[in-house]
């Protein structure tokens, strides 16, 4: 590809496309929440049993498990829209990698269900009064099930990005699992990298229960920029080892001017986050301005990264043997209504979440909900 | 001149069950949740009246334990039930799914800006409802339930357009699919079974409820049965659907297809039960029930919409929508192109336990089998081809499979050659012999040049429907684009469109 990737692209292309991305990255963040979340929680009830149940009652601890199945239904919401566009988009290839995957595939959904109540479970009051082992076999159940799943869509999307050559050997051979050197670290670098938006989102939860007399000590500040800073070092390990381990043709598309500006992107995020809360370590309190440094930095990535994605399946697929396709689906009526309805809902959820609020503030000069400090 | 290609996916099988079981059994229980999400939705809106008016002490205990009971079926089981159904659907059939998204990403993505919406007003109430003002709860109960009603509204435009295309089939406006025939009466329809199940859900919940004495919760359950009281206008509206479907389809239901009759009946059976045992005992009589009374009512309920969505999904047979893509995901168009150049010979994925077959012969049968006919029928499981033409001689094989929408007016025309037909008629023979380790190779020319004629005679097209909507070329000609078809150049034989 010649050109700074989407350059060139067609208009009605490039309307799903950036449909697509941005949809992505809004379902990137409840799913980084999720993703880290879980395993924040999963380690945290592993241990000496006083120490584990410190640590999921401690602020983080507590406000993850409040706060989990409602990110997870956001997950699942905001997965929606972008599931949609990329069957617009890519359908012929997500459709078989879909196909070839089959069961492998099929098991995500029960492995969600699993997991959504299992989060639940762990928010519940009487799991502190459940045996040590069973409470530590919940958290590592629901991260399972999470895991299993994020690993299944990096292992559909490399496939989808695959030859129809081997497409049809992995048919043939009657194939469950795709094998490709890249997916164990894309994996890991997903996981890893969820951490740092993960923490910047419970830091702003955390200062929001601040001034309404939420206490946190500067311990548990140092201990989310700790995994803030771990999850960004290793995020990076793992995405060189990607990069390394992809073959020189497919490093080659990746690496070229089309997504380069876009990985300079996801690099320069990663390096706001990791200031941000280096500063936040320091200080050890939570700062705004180094938290809005931080949340900044996360987004970079997550957009940065998204359109790498995007950028390296351009090189990788037949694009332009979809452009009429994408050509014809624009034409289909209800665009200006879509876009119509968006502003409308969204207008209507933020009244209602300040509606909420103003309400709940009318409640707090009454007393004290105890629900918010739980 | 170009004959219309499919893009081949890969086709897997599922064994002894037959695909639509798979679909149609998660369809069953996400439309079951959904609804009762919808109906749960006015329901509380009617409880939070009675609630903050003084009408009934109790509305408040019901509402609190009724959205923990609505958020923990629904909204985590309902919701990925619905990402199951996205997944299942591109399992059984890529193409139609495609398409569906191709025509109504737009729509689709109306009803999910609503979907957002009802799950932050529901979680909002959910969380902190129980802090929030009486004016403000009711503001989001009801939201919540517009939000929800209006997710139906949108996605029954597409459930519907699949039987009764309507216009779009000339047009190709996405608006006159959307707005067909059968979109009002099955509207209206669904809207009152989601009161009924969400009535007989509280219903459930309310005896599940402790610190209630039993003249509390004999005045919740005569309260909550108010809403049961629409479940009247449930025969009005099933004519008005069956008045609004094709001819051919509503045949079908009122007798032509035997499995079809029996499921309408299921679902009108059980719905009658319930509607009885609702009009007279709860809202008339004002009985009590318990427990294990509303449970089986309940259930009552999931056997009536397990038994509407079979007959939603039988009755657009042949098609996966009507006029345009038949079941087997093969389009009008491609039949005539298929005939000449054959349905599996640019199919790249192979058989993947060719060596069980005993010659080439027999392995294009089975290719032709899991091309043509695997999404409807098994081999020998549910709804094998081996019971269902176990009987019949090898010429009558021949040729009511080469006829086969005169065979059976709810099956697509055979699109494959003549050749390809042979060699099905030979599998399916081997299978019912119960694969014999010796099989001959069939050239029976004679054979070869009665199924070509059959062929012509029954032509291309599905019984009478040319007639009817001789106008959709042109919106067909652009769903095949939104297909993904490819293009190969074949003589003219003047059989293609």
């Amino acid at each position: 590809m010649a050109s700074i990737f989407p350059f060139g692209v067609p208009g009605p292309t490039l309307l799903y496309l950036m449909l697509y991305v941005l949809t992505l990255a809004v379902h990137f963040v409840f799913m980084n929440y999720v993703f880290a979340g879980t395993l924040y929680v999963a380690v945290a009830g592993v241990g000496r049993a006083d120490a584990a149940m410190a640590r999921l009652h401690n602020p983080i601890g507590a406000m993850l498990r409040d706060w989990l199945p409602f990110a997870f239904s956001g997950v699942i919401t905001a997965g929606v829209a972008p599931l949609l566009f990329v069957q617009v988009l890519y359908k012929q290839q997500f459709y078989t990698a879909n196909l070839l995957l089959f069961h492998r595939w099929m098991a995500v959904v029960p492995a969600l269900i699993v997991a959504f109540y299992l989060l639940y479970l762990l928010k519940s009051r009487s799991i502190s009064d459940w045996p040590a082992g069973w409470r530590v076999a919940v958290g590592v159940g629901a991260l399972a099930a999470i895991c299993f799943t994020g690993y299944s869509w990096s292992e559909n999307h490399l496939l989808s990005l695959d030859d129809e050559e081997r497409w049809v050997s992995f048919f043939a051979e009657r194939r469950w699992f795709y094998h490709h050197s890249a997916l164990l670290p894309r994996v890991g670098m997903w996981l890893t990298l969820s951490v740092p938006t993960m923490m910047a989102i419970v830091c702003w939860q955390l200062r929001s229960g601040e001034r309404r007399g939420l206490q946190v000590s500067s311990s548990e500040v140092r201990i989310a920029c700790v995994w803030a800073l771990a999850g960004l070092g290793l995020a990076v390990l793992f995405g060189t080892m990607q990069y390394l381990m992809l073959d020189s043709v497919t490093r080659g598309a990746s690496g070229d001017r089309a997504s380069a500006p876009y990985a300079v992107v996801a690099l320069i995020g990663v390096a706001l986050q990791g200031a941000g809360w280096f500063s936040q370590w320091r200080g050890a309190r939570l700062s705004r301005g180094w938290l809005l440094l931080a949340s900044a930095g996360a987004m970079l990535s997550i957009l940065g990264i998204c359109m790498v994605r995007e950028a390296d399946r351009f090189a990788r697929i037949d694009v332009a043997a979809l452009y009429e396709s994408h050509a014809a689906a624009a034409e289909n009526g209800g665009r200006l209504l879509f876009l119509l309805f968006f502003a409308v809902n969204a207008a209507i959820i933020v009244w209602c979440v300040l509606a909420v609020r103003r309400d709940l503030k009318l409640d707090r000069a009454a007393s004290t909900p105890s629900h918010l400090t739980e | 001149m170009g004959v219309d290609l499919p893009y081949y996916y890969p086709i897997n099988d599922f064994g002894p069950v037959m695909k639509g079981m798979v679909i149609g059994g998660l369809g069953i229980v996400h439309v079951f949740l959904a609804q009762f999400a919808i109906g749960g939705g006015a329901i509380m809106c009617y409880f939070q009246w009675l609630a903050h008016t003084g009408r009934c002490a109790a509305a408040q205990q019901f509402l609190d334990s009724y959205f923990k009971f609505l958020v923990l079926i629904s909204f985590v089981l309902g919701a990925l039930t619905g990402v199951g159904m996205w997944f299942a659907a591109i399992q059984i059939s890529p193409r139609t799914i495609g398409l569906m998204v191709d025509e109504f990403h737009w729509v689709w993505a109306i009803e999910w800006t609503f979907f957002a919406l009802e799950v932050v007003a529901g979680y909002l109430f959910y969380r902190y409802g129980a802090l929030l003002l009486n004016r403000r709860r009711m503001h989001l109960l009801l939201i919540y339930t517009a939000a929800a009603w209006f997710s139906l509204f949108w996605i029954n435009g597409i459930l519907s357009w699949q039987l009764t295309p309507g216009a779009w089939t000339a047009d190709g406006n996405v608006w006159s699919g959307f707005f067909n025939a059968s979109f009002w009466p099955s509207l209206f329809y669904r809207s009152v079974t989601s009161l009924t199940i969400a009535s007989l859900a509280a219903c459930v919940v309310i005896n599940t409820m402790t610190g209630l004495d039993l003249e509390r919760k004999r005045e919740l359950i005569n309260r909550a049965a108010h809403l049961l009281a629409p479940i009247v206008l449930m025969p009005a509206l099933g004519v008005w659907y069956l008045q609004a479907i094709p001819a051919d389809s509503r045949s079908w239901l009122l007798g032509g297809s035997p499995a079809m009759t029996l499921f309408v009946a299921l679902s009108v059976g059980a719905s009658l039960l319930i509607g009885l045992y609702a009009i007279v005992a709860l809202v008339w009589q004002r009985l009590y029930i318990n427990g294990a009374t509303a449970a089986l009512l309940c259930a009552l309920a999931f056997v009536a919409t397990a038994g509407g969505e079979f007959v939603r999904e039988g009755s657009r047979k042949p098609y996966t929508v009507r006029q345009t893509l038949y079941a087997n995901s093969i389009t009008r168009a491609e039949v005539a192109g298929l005939r000449v150049v054959g349905s599996v010979t640019h199919d790249p994925y192979p058989l993947r336990n060719a060596d069980r077959y005993l010659h080439d012969q027999l392995r294009l049968g089975a290719r032709v089998y899991r091309f043509q006919c695997s999404v409807c029928h098994t081999v020998s499981g549910a709804n094998g081809l081996t019971h269902l033409t176990g009987s019949w001689a090898l010429d009558q094989k021949r040729m009511n499979i080469a006829k086969l929408q005169f065979t059976k007016p709810f099956m697509p025309p055979f699109a494959g050659t003549a050749e390809e037909l042979e060699a099905l008629v030979q599998y399916l023979t081997w299978e019912s012999a119960h694969r014999p380790s010796e099989w001959e190779v069939s050239d029976d020319q004679a054979a070869i040049a009665n199924i070509e004629k059959w062929l012509i005679e029954a032509g291309p097209e599905t019984v009478g429907e040319g007639a009817v909507h001789s106008g959709g070329e042109s919106a067909r000609a652009e769903a095949r684009g939104s297909l993904g078809l490819s293009e190969v150049a074949v003589p003219s034989i003047g059989v293609d469109e």
